[in-house]
């Protein structure tokens, strides 16, 4: 063996103590243990516990757990969660591609304004939002009203705050109109990395644009796609705060404000944990089991999809 | 060179590590919470037996920082700064807190072991909650022996907790009655003086008989209330028959009479689909299509004169006594934390809050707080009268005092108060639209509501 040189294995190992790696990588996993992984192990032993955060713990097992499968609030929770999935999530998608598209395309003017515009309603505080819709969708005053009763379409007004089916659909279309803009810059990413190189052969063997649409951009969109229907999946499943400023605020609030809004009809998962642990009950071991209910349907719903998507990409 | 650079980057992680994981928020019960400038001062809280005499809260050499969150800054800084003219080593700090959000601040406070306001705030349907905590200086005990005939009779149901034990002190005085736009009132009505109305709707059934008159005179395009939900918060705060009596549901009794009234008014279509606070409910002070809203001394400002500013410029408004009797607005209470270093300074500060001075700049605000003393008083002659503009120089000390608050009823705070209030909104916002729940129906959705969240109630 030759004599030992700087970089020869035997020196370096000389000064890269085994310790050293772990040194730089501790505070991460500290701050991720301490604020991310303690809590949901502490939640969990919270939620075999009855308890209002001011008098002692009682432990009671898995009670809170079988409470929830009886819990017509929760069911209603669910449902309510599961509807403003199934509905905003592929509008959003489909129309997210389609806006994606157009603002690629070289034929677009100015598309960096209307990517802004479009983008604005994503930053824009959730209070503003809620305020905003809660004035265009009031009864009396609200411009949807007014404009509907101007062009002859309705002759009464329509409560669309105090109607549980007419509320969803507000719900439905604040949701569509504020996520839009941000689903299109995710597909926008993915677009521009699709080589034009793909799209000058296409066009020179006679493709058009429907069809470079489908042969090459959808298909190399795969990977973005699933990301953004997996992600879209997880947010729709963590909605509160929309409809919860929608209802709950001064605009629509008042002494007539009811948990969920009208007949509980925008009460998601997140808003019922946030209600019986903070709210109209203060229980945290109950709200820690519906906590944990939650993180088990997301799991379960994203490695469900994960899956499904993925299989797809494996046949072809 | 290098080794060195290595091993110095490395206690430097360390260190940063640890430095983090000493700021937390965490506090001790003497340290100020997060978000307070942490101005913490020596205090002496109390003066000893052997050397003054003075009355617990009376030392004005006191030193304290005392904490209030509260979602009335303003108003509170501008007593604070009366407060600091007496007591000049007395230092505030304030944090905003929503109303929405107090109790859930101050749980989760507790919980931690954090350090609690000196001074707690509570209102609306959470008051019982606030109470019940266990958090609360007993008002009524050693060493602050407050004298209740101070306050109004009216109030006092809204100051125990469930033990009995007197926790809390409505200062402002909130008596509820109806408020009325004069020309709009002698359009539909046929006049616009008070006592006229009165003796024409002295009850819910005379007030119903001319809503039919006005809704058909209208063509339905004028209503007598808002909405189903200002009704309710009327009528069932006309009743003081608790909601829980013997550890059982006494819907029938507290709130019967009140879902009987919102069924009729609903079917007869007297009462407007506008919830308090909106944007319609705002713009129907002014334009025309409401006849009658809740009023009470703090709506004045904030309703009235927010809402209609040019009719409360020319004094068109006027105020009335509510057909069945008088009833409590909301209006909060304020209480002492029981742990607070600063209790003497904190209780002198309550104290305060209803003191002749205090009413004496409150009534600029027409506001009137409670002090049984002051009002209507040979002793305060400018306390005898409070002569109102936007209510056409109405006088609120002869109508509050001397007539609202004698006839108001007012029910028990308790810890039930946010489910059950929560379970018959729930059911009264269906009933705006699906005429086919009346009385039967609706007390049973509130019963299952009730129950599926206090099932003990059974």
């Amino acid at each position: 063996m030759g004599r030992a040189t700087k970089y020869s294995f035997k020196w370096r190992k000389s000064i890269l103590p085994w310790w050293q790696p772990y040194v730089f990588i501790l505070p991460f996993f500290a701050l991720y243990f301490t604020f991310k992984l303690y809590p949901v192990i502490y939640s969990f032993f919270v939620s075999l516990t009855e308890w209002d955060g001011i008098t002692e713990r009682t432990f009671v097992g898995l009670e809170n757990y079988k409470k929830l499968l009886t819990d017509a609030r929760f069911h209603t929770s669910v449902k309510n969660t599961l509807f403003f999935t199934v509905i905003p999530l592929p509008i959003l998608v489909i129309f997210g591609l389609i806006l994606s598209v157009l603002m690629t395309s070289p034929y677009m003017r100015a598309r960096r304004v209307f990517q802004t515009i479009y983008f604005m309603p994503y930053i824009t505080s959730p209070v503003a939002v809620g305020f905003i819709f809660a004035f265009i969708f009031d009864i009396r005053v609200g411009f949807v009203n007014r404009a509907l009763m101007a062009l002859g379409l309705i002759e009464e007004e329509i409560f669309w705050l105090g109607i549980g089916k007419l509320a969803r659909i507000v719900v439905v279309i604040l949701l569509i109109w504020k996520y839009m803009g941000f689903y299109m810059v995710l597909m926008i990413s993915g677009i521009t990395n699709i080589s034009p190189e793909l799209y000058d052969a296409a066009y020179v063997d006679g493709a058009n644009q429907v069809q470079c649409f489908f042969k090459i951009t959808l298909p190399l969109m795969r990977n973005i796609l699933t990301f953004v229907i997996i992600q879209g999946l997880i947010g729709s499943f963590q909605l509160a705060e929309d409809p919860m400023v929608l209802f709950t605020g001064m605009v629509t609030g008042g002494s007539g404000v009811v948990v969920g809004g009208p007949e509980r009809s925008a009460l998601t998962m997140i808003w019922y944990m946030f209600d019986v642990g903070f709210g109209t009950t203060m229980r945290y071991g109950y709200a820690s089991a519906v906590s944990f209910a939650i993180f088990v349907l997301i799991a379960v719903f994203s490695i469900v999809f994960f899956i499904l998507l993925n299989r797809k990409e494996e046949s072809v | 060179m290098k080794k060195l650079l290595l091993l110095f980057l490395s206690i430097s992680l360390v260190i940063t590590l640890v430095a983090c994981g000493g700021k937390g928020t965490q506090s001790t019960d003497t340290k100020p919470v997060s978000g307070s400038t942490g101005t913490d001062s020596n205090s002496t809280t109390t003066t000893t037996g052997e050397e003054s005499k003075l009355g617990y809260g009376d030392d004005t050499s006191i030193k304290a920082n005392l904490l209030i969150w509260t979602w009335d800054q303003a108003a509170l800084e501008s007593s604070a700064n009366t407060f600091r003219e007496t007591y000049p080593n007395v230092t505030f700090e304030f944090i905003a807190v929503s109303s929405t959000d107090y109790l859930k601040k101050v749980q989760t406070a507790f919980a931690a072991n954090d350090r609690l306001p000196d001074v707690l705030s509570a209102d609306g349907t959470w008051r019982g909650k606030l109470y019940n905590l266990g958090v609360c200086a007993y008002l009524d005990k050693d060493p602050i022996n407050y004298d209740i005939s101070n306050l109004y009779e009216y109030t006092l149901p809204l100051s125990y907790d469930d033990k009995g034990n007197l926790v809390g002190i409505q200062q402002l005085l909130s008596p509820g009655c109806l408020a009325y736009r004069a020309d709009i009132a002698e359009k539909w009505l046929g006049t616009s003086d008070r006592k006229e109305l009165e003796a024409m709707m002295p009850d819910w059934d005379s007030f119903i008989e001319k809503g039919k008159e006005v809704y058909e005179a209208s063509n339905g395009t004028v209503k007598m209330l808002p909405g189903l939900d200002e009704a309710y918060l009327i009528m069932s705060n006309q009743n003081d028959a608790p909601f829980v009596k013997d550890g059982a549901l006494n819907l029938e009794e507290s709130i019967g009479e009140a879902i009987k009234y919102l069924a009729q008014m609903r079917d007869l279509g007297i009462v407007d689909k506008l919830s308090q606070w909106s944007p319609s409910w705002t713009s129907a002070y002014s334009d025309g299509s409401v006849i009658f809203f809740a009023a009470t001394t703090w709506s004045i400002r904030f309703c009235i004169q927010a809402n209609d500013p040019e009719g409360s410029e020319a004094g068109l408004w006027r105020l009335m006594n509510t057909p069945g009797g008088g009833w409590n607005y909301q209006g909060g209470s304020t209480c002492l934390w029981k742990d607070s270093p600063y209790l003497e300074a904190a209780w002198a500060y309550v104290r305060n809050g209803t003191s002749i001075e205090r009413c004496e700049a409150r009534k600029e605000i027409y506001w009137l707080q409670n002090n049984t003393k002051a009002y209507l008083n040979p002793e305060y002659p400018s306390l005898m009268s409070i002569k109102c503009p936007p209510l056409g120089g109405q006088d609120i000390a002869e109508f509050f005092i001397g007539e609202v608050a004698k006839n108001t009823l007012t029910r028990r705070v308790s810890s039930y108060d946010t489910v059950i209030d929560d379970a018959v909104k729930y059911v009264y916002q269906q009933m705006i639209t699906d005429t086919s729940i009346g009385y039967e129906k609706a007390m049973e959705l509130i019963k299952d509501e009730i129950y599926s969240q206090m099932p003990e109630l059974k």
